[in-house]
Formats: structure tokens, C-alpha cells, sequence
């Protein structure tokens, strides 16, 4: 019953883009590091359970196309054989911890449910990662594009912000370029579309895309809807950049609403599994000191037992695995008949070209945030595949190939942080950060010019080196960071670092005195982009 | 390839390893796998340290904006003491840094600054250097390069220096006018972001 293009013509089309990323985040100098459980609990809780939604529809026979973003800094982490061999002892650890609570749950038939579903949980991810993909994940997702279910594109390198980089030139085309490479690296051939960080973008930027190779991009709502002139069909169409032959295509705030409202989204329902209450703030330390910090701080595990129940109220009911799994599939239909109102009411444009719903979401909401949301995905692509005929699932580069843009117009200004520009990465508690930053570009800009042509083998290594603390240090998440007041001073710890390192790198390049010892540390430490060439920035 | 979750096997395996029931009723003991013992015996203390002293200023004559939003522009910049003391108050020996380019850029835009702001560690910059042009109802931004340039080191001539760095400011001025007439019709309605979703759910936590 599914829409094809062919004897059953959709009425419309729906764009899933599913935007993983994570701040490179590994501590090779000690053997515990908090922020590196970000990682350990996305694989465990978003992306492996994606994977496996994934190739089980593609063996099902369930056509399916879905958008991923997977960052340079996610791909290089997911590769890099430390942050292998630490993720592996930390879903050890967890499966024993899961073992524990199997037996400390006994007496109680509703939290001992969960307890084995947690320990059937992280058994499964264990099994997925170490033998079904010999611990590098990339590879499942490689095979899901290469298949064809799965368009996967790049994001700039570290995550940067570009639109508080735009006055120089350089710095933003560098974080695309090897953006490109590493893609290139991983994936075997080079992306089609970008996913720019946290949407945003200024105009002009697509002629740095352009140059780059990159065919389409996404932007915020309003990044089309205040376009100059404004486009006819909204955002339910992609739009040519003026300045640069890129389409844009702009997110829809409709179906985002769905998914994404504090108040009225899906992951809000009394039934789902509460963020919060983890045993490892709700325990005697006695029990769980073993599984958390070692310096004795308590830190989520990921095993919690309650649902959401009210959000006024700090009582809370122990989770029902099935009625949370119902309340997906009741939250399925009602996405997929909301896409089906919503295309039907769209007037279709005078060239005929079906309106395309864009709908893109963190992928870590789904799993980790929102523990019932790999099975909402997975429900939702397969409702739409057998009970509904108005729209298909389709990828930017399917809907550009079959329907070219055709309105020509410049983006505006924008991005799909709070407040819609750039309030987020640009306020009182980081703005200090950006005249360190900009001055780490002029440099690195004026010695990538002056050594372009000749330069000894240290003096490339520590050029190198460089342009990866640079790159670093342009990572969006430690403004968000600090801004949100989460990790603070993680974040303004691995901000400065990057600048002094790349100061010192600097100076005794200039100096004409490196220290080899001080080079080869920082290769050790921030390791990311083996074959990033210096050059990039000339 | 499906990916189907073995019954037996694998997954077998670690579940027989963990669960190893005491028919004595007394509490179950769960011997740990070498590595997650090993694990547990950790001695954290990190190997090495990297540098992370960042310099208060460059000792240099530069200004730059970032555009923030259609009614916020960041504007910083620097200039050495000497330049300032020697050409912007001449008379008068040391001088505040920075109160003279809020007083002209305010007269050239006609905005309402808001106050300085000296907030210590973080706004090491904003103390000496750096403003915010803020309250700005007529102002909008866009996505044009706001870069007065860069003048690295006044050698000895601080009046060249000054020069320049008026230069940049007029420069940056009129470059943010433009913006105010690019962007003046822009609407935004917000549609629910990433970060709200974080919201849900709040609740207790240790």
C-alpha cells in the first residue's frame, strides 16, 4: 500500500533527518573520564538500537529512506580503538550492574521486568558492537547507504558555529573541508549534503559549500521563509542559493512540534521511561559505587524503573514496559496521520512537484533522551510503508534528483537555537571566548600562507597540530556548554587548553624552536584527523 | 543483514556468567569478570597535563563584530594602553580604555549603550576592550563579514596605531548601518528547538 512514484504517484514526501553528533571528547592521560560516558551512552542507548531498527526493516523488506548526519568528531571517536576498547569495559560493567539488579529486583514483578530488560539490553549492545561489527559501528551504517535506506551526510568537522567564524574566510572553509575528507575517509566517497551546525547560517556561506563539493544544505524555518525574494511554496520545497548552485532545505516547524515540544511532544507522555531518576543518584552508594565516578560522584547509569507520570509530580510510578511500547505506537499513527493532514493541505505548485516535509531531529533524543524512541522510529517507518498512501519517506538527494529546485533565492541569516540566531554560542557566559578564537584563525591562516610551499617535516607536524587545536577549540559545544551550565568547567577547561596549546605550538614555530617532546604530546592526546594537512587554511 | 538477538550462545553465555543462584537463600554473589574487577581498581590521576594559561590581550590594534541576532551585534576590540594614552588622552596620563569608542560609536547610531560590564575571569576582554551594542530597536544583523582588520603592532608609531583602529571602528559602524537595512523586515516565530525537549522530564535529581 506504500507510495511508490510510479503507478501510485505520492501527494507528498517526508524528509527524516536524524542529526548524531558528539564533541571529541577522549582522555588518553587518564583512565576515567566523565564526559567520555557522553559517547558510551549514545552507542548504547541511540546508536546501536538504531542500527538495529534499521537493518531489521531493510531485511523485513520494508522500504525505508532516512537522512543521517554523523559528525567528523562522532566518526573519529566511533574509530578510534581507546574509546573501542573503554566502551567495551563500560558495557561490561553495566551488564554486571544490570545482573545485580536482576537479583536485587526479585521481589518486585514490575521493576524486575526491567531490570531484565536492561540486562537483555546491554547483552544485545555488547554482542552488536564487539561481534556483529568488530567494535567500529560505522561500518553497519556504511552497509545501511551503500544498501540505500540510509543517505548519510557530513556536518563541519568540530561542530563549529559558523556564522560567529564568518569574518574569516579560511576558518570556515576549513572546517568544511575536512569535514569533506574525513567523510571521504569513512565513507568512501565524498557527501552530497551538510548538515551545518545547529543550523546556522549566513549568507554567503554556500559559496564555501560550493567549493567544497557539497550539493544541498538544511536550514532553520525561517532561513527560507525570510529568504530575499521569499519562496512561493515555503519551506515544503528546497530552494536554489542565489550566490552558489546548493539547494536549502528548510526544517518544518509542524512536525517538529510533534516530537520536539517541552509541553505537548510525544517523549512527554505520563507512560514513557523518566529521564531522572537513575540508580545512581537513587541508591545506596554502597551498591553503586563500583559503576559510577571514581572519585565517588554519582552519574546516571542508565537504569531507571519509573515513568514520567506527571511532570508536576515528584512521585512517580514504576514503568510498564508494554504500555510505554503502546503509547509508541499510538504516537506513530498519530505522526503519520498529522503528515497525512499536513500534505493534503499543501497546495502543490504550478511545476508539480509534491511538497517535501523536512523533519529533523537530534538523533540522541531518540534512545537516550527519549528511551521509547528507536521503537517510535521504527513503528512510524513502517506505518508509513503499509497503512498510508499519501507520502513516501524520501532522502534530499532522491527528492532533488527527481524534482530540481526551482526557486532561486538568498537564505537569511539563522539558525535553530534558542531564539533563532545566535543567542545560544554568543552571550555573556562565552562571548570571551571569540577573540581568543579569531586570533587562532588569523594565525593560523598567516602561517598555513607562509609555510604553503616548503616547510620541514616537524615544522608540518606542529602545523598540523595546530590547525586540529584549532579546530577543537571551534567546537560549538563548549559555548553551548557553558551557556546551559552543565559541564562548565570541562568545557572552559578544554577551551583554554586548546588555545594555550596552539599559542605555544605557535610561538615556537615562530621562534624557530619546537620541541618535538610537546609536538608528539598533543599528536598523542587530540589525535583526530590523522591526514588533516595545514594547507587548508591557505 | 538482520540483526537478530541470539537465544542461545552469546548471550546465553553472559547471562549464565552473571546469575549464579545460592540455593542457601543468602544473597547472591556476582563474581566479576577479570576486566570489570581490574576496572574498578582504577588509579586515576592523570599522566600528564596540558598548558591552559591564555593570554589576557595580544598586545595589539584590531576590532571585530560578530552580528548576534536582527537587534544585537557583539563588537570587540583592542588597543594597546600606550596608543591610547599617548593619542586619546594626551593631558591626562592613564586613561580608561574603551569609554571613548562607546561615546562615539553611541553618537554615530544614536543607540542606548548599556552599562560596561567588568565581570572578571570571564569577560577578561569586555573589562578592557569589548562592548555590547544592545536595546537596539533600529538594529538588525545579517550575514556580511563585519571585519575592521587587523593591525599587528603599532612598532613605535602609536599614532599611526590610533589611526588605523578609528578606521576600523568607523568601518565596522558603517558596515552594521547596512546590516540595520538588510534585515529590518526579518520575522522570526519560534518553532520548538532541540533544546526544549531537555525540559521534559525534570524532576529530582541527586
Amino acid at each position: 500500500m506504500a507510495a511508490d512514484n510510479t503507478t501510485n504517484p505520492p501527494k507528498g514526501c517526508l524528509c527524516i533527518v536524524l542529526h548524531a553528533h558528539l564533541p571529541y571528547v577522549r582522555h588518553p592521560e587518564v583512565s576515567y573520564m566523565m564526559e567520555e560516558n557522553w559517547l558510551y551512552e549514545a552507542v548504547t542507548e541511540t546508536y546501536i538500537p538504531i542500527l538495529a531498527y534499521f537493518n531489521n526493516l531493510a531485511a523485513d523488506g520494508v522500504k525505508f529512506r532516512v537522512t543521517m548526519s554523523l559528525t567528523p568528531t562522532l566518526c573519529s571517536m566511533l574509530d578510534n580503538r581507546l574509546l573501542q576498547d573503554r566502551y567495551v569495559n563500560y558495557i561490561d560493567r553495566l551488564t554486571e550492574l544490570a545482573g545485580k539488579e536482576v537479583w536485587r529486583t526479585r521481589s518486585d514483578r514490575v521493576m524486575n521486568r526491567t531490570a531484565h530488560l536492561y540486562l537483555e539490553r546491554f547483552s544485545f549492545c555488547k554482542y552488536i558492537f564487539n561481534d556483529v561489527y568488530s567494535r567500529n559501528i560505522i561500518t553497519g551504517f556504511k552497509k545501511l547507504q551503500d544498501a540505500g535506506h540510509l543517505e548519510i551526510i557530513t556536518c563541519a568537522a568540530t561542530h563549529g558555529y559558523l556564522p560567529n567564524m564568518q569574518s574569516n574566510y579560511s576558518a570556515v572553509r576549513a572546517q568544511i573541508e575536512v569535514a569533506v575528507q574525513s567523510y571521504n575517509g569513512f565513507f568512501g566517497r565524498p557527501p552530497r549534503g551538510i548538515w551545518l551546525p545547529e543550523c546556522g547560517y549566513y549568507r554567503g556561506l554556500e559559496k564555501i559549500l560550493d567549493s567544497c563539493g557539497i550539493k544541498y544544505m538544511f536550514t532553520e524555518t525561517h532561513g527560507l521563509l525570510n529568504a530575499d525574494p521569499p519562496p512561493p511554496t515555503g519551506v515544503f520545497a528546497p530552494i536554489r542559493c542565489r550566490e552558489a548552485p546548493i539547494a536549502a532545505f528548510a526544517r518544518d516547524a509542524e512536525s517538529s512540534h510533534s516530537v520536539w515540544s517541552a509541553d505537548e511532544g510525544y517523549p512527554g507522555d505520563p507512560h514513557y521511561r523518566e529521564f531522572h531518576k537513575d540508580i545512581g543518584f537513587d541508591l545506596d552508594m554502597r551498591h553503586v559505587a563500583p559503576y559510577i565516578d571514581p572519585a565517588g560522584i554519582r552519574i546516571n547509569t542508565g537504569i531507571k524503573y519509573y515513568s514520567v507520570t506527571d511532570k508536576r509530580n515528584p512521585e512517580k510510578q514504576l514503568y510498564d514496559r508494554e504500555k510505554a511500547l503502546s503509547r509508541a505506537v499510538a504516537h506513530a499513527s498519530d505522526f503519520m496521520l498529522k503528515r497525512i493532514n499536513q500534505i493534503n493541505g499543501i497546495q502543490t505548485p504550478q511545476n508539480g512537484s509534491p511538497p517535501v516535509v523536512v523533519a529533523p531531529y537530534d538523533a540522541e533524543l531518540f534512545g537516550h533522551w527519549w528511551f521509547e524512541g528507536p521503537e517510535w522510529l521504527n513503528y512510524l517507518i513502517r506505518k508509513c510503508a503499509f497503512e498510508q498512501d499519501t507520502f513516501e519517506l524520501i532522502t534530499p538527494s532522491e527528492y532533488l534528483g527527481r524534482y530540481p529546485a526551482t526557486h532561486t533565492c538568498a537564505p537569511a541569516f539563522s539558525s535553530w537555537g534558542d531564539g533563532g540566531y545566535s543567542h545560544m554560542w554568543l552571550n555573556e557566559t562565552n562571548e570571551w571566548i571569540y577573540p581568543h578564537l579569531h586570533r587562532m584563525e588569523d594565525r593560523m591562516a598567516e602561517c598555513a600562507r607562509e609555510h604553503s610551499r616548503s616547510a620541514e617535516r616537524l615544522e608540518i607536524r606542529t602545523l598540523n597540530q595546530m590547525a586540529r587545536e584549532l579546530l577543537l577549540a571551534q567546537s560549538s559545544d563548549w559555548a553551548f556548554i557553558m551557556k546551559t551550565g552543565t559541564t562548565v568547567e570541562y568545557a572552559t577547561r578544554r577551551v583554554k587548553e586548546h588555545i594555550a596549546s596552539f599559542i605555544k605550538l605557535y610561538e615556537m614555530l615562530k621562534e624557530r624552536r619546537i620541541d618535538e617532546g610537546f609536538v608528539a604530546l598533543l599528536e598523542s592526546h587530540n589525535d583526530i584527523f590523522p591526514n588533516i594537512d595545514f594547507r587548508v587554511y591557505a | 543483514m538482520a540483526i537478530i538477538h541470539r537465544r542461545n550462545g552469546a548471550r546465553s553465555r553472559v547471562l549464565r556468567s552473571i546469575l549464579r543462584t545460592d540455593t542457601s537463600g543468602a544473597d547472591i554473589t556476582v563474581t566479576p569478570s577479570p576486566a570489570c574487577a581490574a576496572n574498578r581498581a582504577v588509579n586515576n590521576a592523570p599522566a600528564y597535563t596540558l598548558p591552559s594559561d591564555i593570554p589576557k590581550s595580544y598586545d595589539d590594534t584590531y576590532a571585530r563584530a560578530i552580528p548576534k541576532d536582527p537587534q544585537n551585534t557583539f563588537l570587540y576590540w583592542e588597543r594597546p594602553r600606550e596608543v591610547t594614552r599617548e593619542c586619546v588622552f594626551p593631558d591626562k596620563g592613564t586613561a580608561h580604555v574603551g569609554n571613548h569608542e562607546v561615546d562615539r560609536v553611541q553618537q554615530q547610531l544614536g543607540q542606548d549603550w548599556y552599562n560596561n560590564r567588568h565581570n572578571g575571569n570571564n569577560s577578561q576582554w569586555l573589562s578592557d576592550n569589548g562592548h555590547w551594542l544592545n536595546n537596539t530597536k533600529q538594529w538588525h544583523s545579517g550575514g556580511q563579514s563585519l571585519h575592521g582588520g587587523n593591525d599587528h603592532g603599532s612598532g613605535g608609531n602609536n599614532h599611526a596605531a590610533f589611526g588605523n583602529f578609528t578606521a576600523m571602528i568607523d568601518n565596522l559602524i558603517g558596515q552594521c548601518k547596512q546590516f540595520i537595512e538588510d534585515h529590518k523586515h526579518h520575522k522570526y516565530s519560534p518553532a520548538p528547538s532541540s533544546g526544549e525537549i531537555y525540559k521534559v522530564n525534570e524532576g529530582a535529581q541527586g
